[in-house]
């Protein structure tokens, strides 16, 4: 569709206030961007009319067991021989890579380079031999992400995204979206919605205690919107955005789990029944619980975001 | 470094914003408060003189009366760069409150006599309406009128600037029996006093028994009095979370330099986790609370009726009241011992945000009716 970006967060937010699942839409966020931007001709010819058809699906490898916080320490390699790699290690937390034809990921391709310097940007299709996808069943029973094993794995050559261990820089140029994908107020309002709505049908919303942490909550989430319009704002005049976007990212995200305590805390014992079914007389107030508790985690934890703000925006020394 | 989204300023706003930034570096101190306070004066007259020849005692007074008729947005702009530095002198009491309430008002010969002396800073006018410690407590002055004049009985507290007032603004009654009026403060029979704030200056107390004042000096009555008061105090209240916004910019700013150089066991204490990612949670509340002024004041500045800011400006005041005293105690904490002394800078920052988040009421008031005037999400 074209949509700038203000206009496919737009698109986004309004999916997720009615609760929308996202649909597996890293091709169109993720890939299909870097891949205007940095990738070759061929690259764009062959990739981003799958993504737009919904041929191609893409998840993101990045995480290993060894490196999730610290990232850059990374161990998947992919050593080229004539015109390949082969693609060795172990990615982990995938994100619905049971569901994708494709993979973006982070690889080592120089290990005597200092950390960072040795990183390339790889596509992977996952019809190549010595790929096993293992799903991760998750504390709310969902199996939502994967293990992925590189085994002797062939990829191209030409499947190097930019420049040979160039990689690093461009996944942090993706991660700035990313951010403020994760700052968006509209799943906080969701969540707020329903605990208002639950509040209202178990008639503690006319308890003083209760009608006060609301009204915090409703005010943290309403200063949430006007964080993120700055942002938006920002986009909006084409500027970048900078490694300040990461405040959204620890407001909305906590902000959320704060709702979603409260939401627990309001089903009384219904707080302690599974989400198994979702229907109109069901109280399910884990749900929100579970996918809150989970947003601190991915993407960057709260205290990495912390960390680079206090190195990155006020310059605190080391 | 710590300042709000800035980039997308429009232009003339970023004009204001430059000039009373620039004002502030030059002719602001904390230390004022300091020495204002030893002096038994609530505010620096010469400096307040600068601001009539500015413009910006008459930024919102409509060019009709003398003024500049630009809008709060206008105000907000300088309030948070003066606040900054702090500011004892009462912009927000008079050139915000004081001056909507007359401009807005209904007597035609009052406006013609008031408000051009209020455009150029010759004038010192305190509104002066509340009477209990909460905001929105019942009106208890009551007045009895009597063909060409009223009678007024009661007391008011709180209101700002404290002392070296020309005249009070003074509201009685409340819904459809509201009365707003002008009494210069040589009127027989009036008791001026005042409590002193946190930060030294003054909060005003005035009783009057039985006060006799001419219907000429009648303001506004009525539902529509009602409606002036309570909209021109939600600007007010906008325009103290801007200047609250600068207060707590300002010692942000003290902390950060002051966790950059502090060594200690052989570290800049800046470099210590804890207290960055504390000093990240204060940062963040800054960003809430400078998005917050800037949708406030713009959602003010294009409204088009009277009270229809009531929940924005609710709001903002809960936010900026209590991010300014969480930023405030949080600076004395990471100065550490002299962070507690009246010498050092941080602890005036302090006592000038118990000031500004009480009055007009402070975050808990302002919760509470941003949840009794809110639709439900």
């Amino acid at each position: 569709m074209g949509l700038p970006p203000e206009k496919l967060l737009t698109l986004i937010e309004e999916q997720e206030g009615w609760g929308v699942a996202r649909t597996p839409d890293m091709g169109i966020t993720m890939v299909g961007p870097l891949l205007i931007r940095h990738g070759s001709d061929e690259q764009r010819k062959l990739y981003l009319p799958k993504i737009l058809a919904g041929e191609h699906i893409w998840c993101q490898g990045y995480s290993e067991p060894n490196s999730g916080s610290d990232l850059a320490s990374l161990r998947t390699e992919a050593i080229a021989h004539d015109d390949h790699f082969i693609v060795n290690g172990q990615k982990t937390w995938t994100t619905l890579a049971q569901d994708a034809t494709h993979m973006f990921m982070l690889v080592r391709t120089d290990r005597s380079a200092k950390k960072q310097a040795g990183i390339s940007f790889l596509l992977v299709d996952f019809k190549s031999p010595g790929i096993t996808i293992r799903p991760i069943r998750n504390v709310a029973g969902e199996e939502e992400f994967c293990e992925v094993f590189f085994d002797n794995v062939q990829v191209p050559l030409e499947n190097i995204v930019g420049e040979i261990n160039a990689g690093w820089g461009l996944a942090k140029a993706l991660l700035g979206f990313e951010r403020i994908f994760f700052g968006s107020p509209k799943q906080a309002q969701y969540a707020l919605q329903r605990l208002s709505a639950l509040a209202a049908s178990s008639g503690i919303d006319r308890d003083p205690a209760f009608k006060e942490k609301l009204t915090q909550l409703k005010l943290d989430v309403a200063d949430l919107g006007s964080l993120y319009g700055t942002f938006v704002d920002t986009l909006r005049r084409g500027s970048l955005l900078g490694p300040d976007v990461s405040i959204l990212k620890i407001w909305a995200t906590e902000t959320t789990l704060r709702i979603a305590n409260a939401l627990v805390e309001v089903a009384g014992s219904a707080g302690g029944i599974r989400p198994e079914q979702s229907d109109a007389n069901t109280i399910d107030a884990l749900s929100a619980f579970y996918s809150a508790r989970a947003a601190t985690i991915y993407g960057g934890t709260s205290e990495i975001q912390r960390n680079i703000v206090a190195r990155s925006v006020l310059s605190l020394p080391d | 470094m710590t300042q709000s989204n800035l980039d997308g300023e429009i232009e003339e706003l970023q004009l204001l914003r430059e000039s009373a930034a620039s004002f502030s570096k030059k002719s602001l101190s904390p230390s004022r408060l300091r020495t204002l306070r030893e002096s038994n004066l609530s505010f620096d007259t010469r400096i307040w003189k600068q601001f009539g020849e500015l413009g910006w005692c008459s930024l919102l007074i409509p060019e009709k009366y003398g003024g500049l008729g630009l809008s709060l947005r206008h105000m907000a702009v300088i309030l948070e760069e003066l606040g900054n530095k702090l500011l004892p002198e009462p912009l927000v009491p008079v050139s915000v409150l004081s001056a909507m309430v007359i401009a807005r008002g209904s007597n035609e010969a009052l406006k013609t006599e008031l408000l051009p002396k209020l455009s150029a800073g010759n004038l010192i006018a305190a509104t002066a309406w509340q009477e209990t410690q909460w905001v929105g407590g019942d009106q208890t002055s009551y007045t009895s009128r009597n063909g060409s004049s009223i009678r007024l009985s009661g007391t008011k507290r709180f209101f700002r600037p404290g002392s070296q007032c020309d005249g009070l603004i003074v509201s009685a009654g409340k819904n459809d029996e509201t009365l707003i009026c002008w009494i210069p403060s040589n009127s027989p029979n009036l008791h001026l006093t005042h409590e002193v704030g946190a930060d030294g200056t003054p909060f005003g107390v005035v009783t009057f028994k039985d006060l006799e004042v001419s219907n000429d000096s009648i303001i506004a009555t009525g539902i529509n009095a009602a409606l002036i008061l309570q909209d021109s105090l939600d600007a007010a209240t906008i325009a103290t979370s801007a200047e609250l916004l600068g207060l707590m910019q300002g010692a942000f700013d003290l902390t950060l330099g002051y966790l950059s150089t502090r060594t200690q066991f052989g570290k800049k204490i800046g470099s210590f986790q804890a207290l960055q990612h504390r000093i990240v949670d204060l940062y963040i509340q800054i960003r809430l609370s400078s998005a917050c002024v800037s949708d406030a004041s713009k959602l003010y500045s294009q409204s088009t009726g009277l009270g229809t800011s009531t929940s924005i400006a609710s709001r903002a005041k809960a936010r900026c009241s209590d991010a300014a005293l969480l930023v405030t105690r949080e600076a004395v904490q990471l100065h550490g011992a002299i962070g507690f002394t009246d010498e050092h800078d941080i602890g005036q920052y302090l006592n000038r945000s118990f000031v500004l988040s009480a009055w007009l009421g402070n975050a808990a008031e302002h919760r509470r009716r941003y949840a009794s005037v809110s639709d439900d999400i």
